[in-house]
């Protein structure tokens, strides 16, 4: 149905794509995988002509006998919508905040004049109905901060096939959600796919997501297909070196022995912390949200616990109140026997975005010796010589710490981060979410680092993530969140094995995953 | 346009009126107060390049030495909101959705609510017109205008990982907002001074048009405005000039200020490497 042929693009001069072939059937899933900057994303503006300016496209893509690439604007109008339809990674911004969620799918079939507003509006319900949001239960009069992320999802879904488009493209489709609203979505768009025969160019990062998806699939790297064939054949026989690389990545697990348990460190005995809502009147008495509710827990020295939950489980508060950065309703949390403070050099913390950890205005030698604020007037005199060793610690070299941290890539950030959290000497450290922002191969590197660290230094580690991978290769224990509660907790293997809780269930369940038999290693390889 | 060229012009053109003026400090061609009834209405001529006005003083003196005032005015007046302003912001962003945001946001609300050139006028009006007044009635002004944009830029740098990672250091709020809030919202605080500044060049111009600014002898391009009114038909020039000459600078401020947003723009400056 489309048949794409030595696809090159250019941005300014600077070659993005070096010649990709490829071709998608009707009814197929097709998934396109590769790692940050490897082209993906561009690779679908291209087919749509959305490709920003300065960019000179060549090759041919035929779409129905047609070359998308050598259409006008006013033609390729025609066919975005109608016959191609996107779906974009971000639910909270794919969406105008100001027109009903049924007026922005009727809006594509009104556009392509398929029909008159009325009508549109009926097809609309209609649509919203398939995508799982039947009119009786979701209003398609409501707006889309009335609904949750998935719902979002699936309203731009429904907007994206309000036409029947022969072809849908989905850029991360399920990248911004939370696990099981991952797979109830993904087994919508497969869904779609068999019932309405459509085509869909599904382009990830996640190789479970593909490997559950699609039938055929091409890894991309800097701009190239390395490899290209039926999912299961590409998984097994890993041809090509990138793709041997990038699926040992995603499996990986970091060597590292359990250490002896030591002494407890950190107790959080019954917990709470009560979020106050906008008062629905002057004199009401404001309302209250329970953010954290009695959450108990135990870490020893040299101990690894995993805290898992979905958004809105909790798992930021927890995470705040245990740094001390959040006053506590009700409960206790305690480091080696006296409260939390912020401020205390035995604890420290790891954030999420490597973009954000850092202040852009100051050389990451003057970042990464903040901590030393903590310890007071017991601060090291050698205080540079301590950031560099710190450096050094993390894979660094000493010079780094007059640069600057847009230098820097998105692992290199994060193991400056985890410098930054070295260099107090604390024995606590807090990562909240400290890899989802990286790709898989970065991923694999940073987990090593922090095993090794580990063990070097007898750290426990608190890590907060949403991602089962990540639980499985670098915890003893894990902790399962829901609505601000612990519902489980236990030996990671053993709850990941046989969950007890329903919730947990279903987390596992709904975790997407590489068929075991694909990726063991078979006798010939 | 682009940023830098907006920025070139803009400042070319500030400067072209505001560096006579800072000359005027030590030099002018003719004693600005001094009145030679004898010789008013001269054309220009090499002794009064731009000629004279109703006294006989030179056109070019009063033009140099009234750009003297209004920037004065202007820049006290910007310090004066600089000063208040940016403090009350970082202050409400630090303690934000407490009592004590609600107390600074509510107090600046109350401060926009009043038409400021009336205000302006009712201050002079009480404590008598003069230069000083008028910087205060104007500098009152722009502090609520620093204290929103500084509270703005804050409330979204307060979210970033960064600065929670100074808390983790246990450095408290006041300490945060100087060493990491206050250098990341330097450039935005910058160009809203810029615009301020040609902001309160205009007002002092209004303030001295309907004589509750500068008092004479003082020159200022608001008062020979109004002085000039009376001969805009037998000797335009006398008019023409001041205009002209508040005209190009507050217009050259402007576009200073929007090329350094240009420039400076954190959204623009994410996309490089």
């Amino acid at each position: 149905m489309i048949a794409v042929r030595g696809l090159r693009l250019a941005i300014s001069g600077q070659p993005i794509l070096h010649g990709l072939d490829f071709g998608i059937a009707a009814g197929e899933v097709f998934g396109l995988v590769g790692e940050s900057g490897s082209g993906k994303s561009l690779t679908a503006l291209a087919l749509l002509g959305l490709l920003p300016e300065g960019a000179q496209v060549s090759g041919r893509a035929l779409f129905e006998g047609r070359d998308l690439l050598a259409m006008t604007e006013a033609e390729l109008c025609a066919v975005r919508g109608a016959g191609i339809g996107l779906i974009s990674q971000e639910p909270m911004t794919a969406l105008n905040p100001v027109m009903t969620i049924g007026d922005q799918v009727a809006e594509t079939l009104i556009v392509h004049g398929a029909a008159r507003p009325r009508a549109a509006r009926r097809i609309a319900a209609e649509r919203l109905a398939r995508v799982g949001l039947p009119p009786g239960r979701i209003d398609p009069g409501r707006y889309p901060h009335e609904l949750s992320g998935g719902q979002r999802q699936r309203v731009a879904i429904a907007a994206a096939i309000a036409m029947r488009p022969r072809l849908l493209i989905a850029d991360e489709p399920t990248t911004a959600l939370d696990v099981t609203i991952q797979a109830q979505i993904l087994a919508l768009l497969g869904g779609l796919v068999r019932e309405e025969g459509m085509g869909l160019l599904l382009i990830t990062h996640d190789l479970a997501v593909v490997a559950g998806m699609a039938r055929r699939i091409a890894v991309m790297q800097a701009g190239r297909i390395v490899e290209e064939g039926a999912a299961e054949a590409v998984f097994r026989a890993r041809r090509h070196p990138y793709t041997r690389a990038l699926i040992a990545a995603s499996a990986h697990v970091p060597a590292r022995r359990p250490l002896p348990p030591g002494e407890v460190l950190l107790t959080v005995e019954g917990a709470a912390v009560d979020y106050r809502l906008p008062r629905r009147h002057p004199f009401a008495r404001a309302p209250r949200f329970r953010a954290l509710d009695r959450v108990s827990l135990r870490l020893r020295a040299g101990e690894s616990l995993g805290i898992v939950g979905e958004s809105g489980a909790g798992k930021s508060t927890l995470a705040r109140a245990i740094l001390g950065l959040e006053p506590l309703t009700a409960g206790a949390i305690r480091l080696a026997g006296r409260p939390v403070r912020a401020g205390d050099p035995r604890m420290q913390a790891v954030f999420q975005d490597p973009y954000g950890s850092f202040d852009p205005r100051l050389p990451v030698g003057r970042s990464l010796a903040e901590p030393f604020h903590a310890l007071g007037p017991s601060r090291p005199r050698d205080g540079s010589a301590r950031v560099a060793e710190a450096l050094a610690e993390v894979g660094l070299k000493p010079g780094d710490a007059t640069r600057f941290i847009h230098e820097f890539s998105g692992g290199q950030r994060q193991r400056l981060a985890i410098a930054r959290a070295l260099i107090a000497r604390p024995r606590l450290i807090l990562l909240d979410e400290p890899v989802s922002a990286l790709d898989v191969s970065v991923r694999a590197r940073i987990l090593d680092l922090l095993a090794g660290l580990q063990a070097r230094h007898s750290l426990s580690y608190l890590f907060i993530t949403h991602d089962l991978t990540v639980v499985r290769a670098i915890t003893d224990r894990v902790a399962v969140m829901q609505g601000g509660r612990i519902v489980e907790e236990g030996p990671t293997a053993e709850v990941l094995a046989r969950p007890r809780h329903d919730y947990t269930r279903s987390l596992v369940a709904s975790a997407p995953a590489i068929p075991g038999d694909w990726t063991a290693r078979s006798a010939h390889a | 346009m682009s940023g830098r060229r907006t920025l070139i012009l803009g400042a070319g053109l500030a400067a072209l009126f505001l560096v006579p003026a800072l000359v005027s400090l030590v030099w002018t061609p003719h004693d600005v107060a001094a009145i030679s009834v004898g010789d008013k209405f001269l054309p220009p001529s090499a002794a009064h390049p731009l000629g004279t006005d109703h006294l006989g003083r030179d056109l070019l003196s009063m033009l140099m030495a009234g750009g003297r005032t209004s920037l004065a005015v202007a820049l006290v007046a910007v310090g004066i909101g600089v000063a208040a302003g940016v403090p009350l912001g970082l202050l409400a962003a630090a303690a934000r959705g407490r009592l004590i945001d609600e107390i600074v946001m509510r107090g600046n609300d109350l401060v926009f609510a009043f038409p400021s050139l009336v205000i302006a006028i009712l201050i002079t009006a009480v404590w008598g017109p003069s230069a000083v007044n008028a910087i205060l009635a104007i500098g009152i002004f722009n502090i609520p205008v620093f204290a929103r944009m500084s509270r703005g830029a804050a409330l979204s740098l307060w979210t970033l990982d960064f600065i929670r990672a100074a808390q983790v250091c246990g450095k408290g709020r006041a300490r945060i907002s100087a060493e990491h809030i206050l250098p990341n919202i330097l450039n935005l605080l910058i160009v809203q001074a810029t615009i301020q500044f040609s902001l309160g060049i205009l007002a002092e111009a209004a303030l001295s048009y309907v004589g509750l600014g500068a008092q004479p002898p003082t020159p200022s391009w608001g008062r020979m405005l109004a002085e000039a009114q009376t001969l805009i038909y037998t000797q335009p020039m006398l008019a023409v000039l001041p205009g002209i000459a508040i005209v190009v600078t507050v217009l050259g401020l402007n576009l200073t200020g929007e090329g350094l947003r240009d420039l400076t723009d954190p959204r623009l400056r994410r996309v490089l490497p």
